[in-house]
């Protein structure tokens, strides 16, 4: 792997690019579309084994933090879902000017979301999303992201950790948070600052309202402990959402942790096996010699 | 400030390694910061990078890492009892790429603060170590901790007979809850078993040696560096180490014999989740590692 920084618009971030290992033909590069705030501190070691699982199979992969997240500069208070943009942008462009082309975006939880409101930008860019447990709806995720604050807010007062009267420092609903939000005040939640640049965005966001280009192929894997689980009902909306657009889109059900939720650190074999599987599929489908 | 990201090598496997380079160092002293259980080098809510920058911003040059199997690295997480070597090697690699530091400054939260003194003090350029809510977790331990902190705390609080008196508590589950942890406060340890585990151990999952502790407290001894303790309020791996120092008469005796310089910080939480609190433990630490 090769840590660097380099500049975005808002300031220096931090990559990581893992280079193919095999020695055939370079079969291009994977863009990963980080996921927001814990759900990164708890799902770095399989972002990375699934980059050298890519790897193996003759894709470079480059991890982006973007701004104000990881080991970027700046800080979620700072940050906004256009300056993440133009981040992704800035590692899209990073790989074209290192010869090589991004033909497959790769994204974890919210950022699906940012990768195809990327693509819908940049129709250009990449023609391929690999979701892993994408959020579809941004008004659900963030309205899951106050609930932790709700939740903390909560465990004080009954514990008895906060002082003075329950009645009167009763905890913020989501409705008062979502409120101070449209009145332009940054949230603090859970050691995050969410700020309206960020929240705002996101909460009119729907991942099957993006308009794709006729040749994207979407992958959606669900991710579930449950044997029994098979494809959500949400994925399967948004199947069959894109669909009707005249897109080529799958959803693969695999039974596995949700390691982006854990408190302590678990290793998603089968979604890495169920994903490699596809990018191996992809290359047979593209012909590309064997070496 | 500078930042600069770079690969090393621990024991054949491949770990990322990022230095903050102050623009006018004030101090020879560099900062390493090493993580508590399976986190990566940026901590919960980033904690650890708020902590680098604003160290390097007072001065002090700082370093993060991953253990292997953490974060980017290749390899298997040996958990915090056996984290020494990759520790070591991050020491080696910070003097190695920072000539002007001449000692180092190790800062660990909870199994990190551990580790500091499970071999990480024995590398001879460590001069200081800062422990903040050190693990010192055992099954009775923890039910003291509880027994002595939780409940004796809410027998005091006027929202607790509120409830009480009004019929909110669910008395049958609350007594249920108090007599589990007084059955486990004197129970003793389980045995270990030496049987390795694949992924990634953590606190929840490593099976520690029962004298994990004692082992800490004679790394502790054998150390002549400058020691600071920071100490969560409202957390009970830090209700728990502190209960062990009054207890243990070993420890006791050891915080008695030699200077440990100790900060409280008011109502914090385990990790220090909210910018008021992050902010004190930097500036706790910063102001520490420059004074004489």
């Amino acid at each position: 792997m090769q840590p660097f920084f380099f500049n975005s618009t808002a300031g220096q971030l931090f990559g990581n690019y893992f280079p193919a290992t095999d020695d055939c033909e370079a079969k291009g590069d994977i863009l990963f579309f980080p996921p927001f705030a814990e759900e990164l501190n708890r799902s770095r070691h399989m972002i990375s084994r699934q980059a050298r699982a890519f790897n193996r199979l003759g894709y470079g992969v480059l991890l982006v933090d973007l701004f104000g997240t990881g080991d970027s500069a700046g800080s979620y208070a700072e940050s906004s879902w256009e300056i993440w943009i133009q981040d992704m942008k800035t590692a899209c462009d990073w790989l074209v000017n290192q010869k090589s082309r991004p033909i497959a975006f790769w994204a974890l939880r919210s950022g699906a979301l940012l990768a195809a409101d990327l693509v819908q930008r940049y129709p250009q860019l990449a023609c391929h999303l690999l979701l892993w447990a994408p959020v579809s709806q941004g008004k659900a995720f963030i309205a899951q992201f106050l609930r932790i604050k709700i939740a903390a807010d909560l465990a004080e007062t009954t514990t008895g950790t906060k002082d003075g009267d329950e009645t009167e420092n009763a905890p913020l609903g989501t409705r008062d948070m979502l409120a101070l939000l449209h009145q332009g005040h940054t949230l603090e939640i859970a050691g995050y600052h969410l700020p309206p640049a960020l929240a705002l965005p996101l909460l009119e966001m729907s991942l099957t309202s993006f308009a794709l280009p006729p040749e994207t192929r979407i992958d959606w894997f669900d991710v579930s402990p449950s044997h029994t689980a098979g494809i959500s009902p949400a994925a399967r909306r948004a199947i069959e959402g894109w669909h009707k657009q005249g897109l080529d889109a799958t959803a693969h059900s695999v039974k596995d942790v949700q390691f982006w939720a854990l408190q302590e650190p678990e290793w998603a074999k089968n979604l890495i096996e169920e994903t490699s599987k596809v990018m191996m599929e992809m290359t047979d489908l593209s012909e590309v010699a064997s070496c | 400030m500078t930042e600069t990201a770079f690969c090393f090598k621990i024991a054949g496997d491949e770990v990322v390694g990022i230095i903050h380079t102050p623009d006018r160092p004030t101090t020879d002293t560099g900062l390493l910061i090493i993580v508590g259980g399976p986190q990566y080098r940026i901590g919960a809510h980033r904690q650890y990078v708020h902590l680098a920058r604003h160290c390097a911003a007072a001065g002090i040059p700082v370093m993060r890492f991953d253990y292997r199997g953490i974060g980017d690295s290749t390899g298997h997480y040996p958990g915090f009892q056996q984290v020494t070597p990759d520790i070591h090697a991050a020491i080696d690699e910070f003097l190695n790429r920072c000539p002007a530091i001449r000692t180092v400054a190790v800062w660990g939260l909870c199994e990190g603060a551990s580790a500091c003194l499970l071999g990480t003090q024995e590398h001879q350029a460590v001069s200081r170590l800062i422990l903040v809510n050190p693990w010192v977790r055992s099954d009775s331990g923890e039910a003291r901790a509880y027994v002595k902190h939780y409940y004796l705390a809410r027998l005091k609080q006027p929202q607790f007979w509120n409830k009480l008196f009004s019929g909110k508590l669910d008395l049958g589950q609350a007594i249920r809850g108090f007599l589990s942890n007084l059955v486990r406060m004197f129970r003793p340890a389980p045995p270990l078993s030496g049987t390795p585990l694949q992924k990634p151990k953590t606190s929840a999952t490593e099976k520690t040696t029962e004298d994990f502790s004692a082992r800490m407290c004679e790394g502790l001894a054998r150390f002549s560096g400058r020691v600071l303790l920071i100490q969560s309020e409202r957390d009970l791996v830090a209700r728990e180490f502190d209960d062990l120092i009054r207890r243990s008469p070993s420890w006791r005796t050891l915080f008695k014999t030699r200077k440990i310089d100790r900060v409280d910080i008011a109502e914090t939480d385990h990790t220090f989740s909210s910018e008021k609190w992050r902010q004190a433990a930097a500036e706790t630490t910063s102001r520490w590692i420059l004074s004489e």
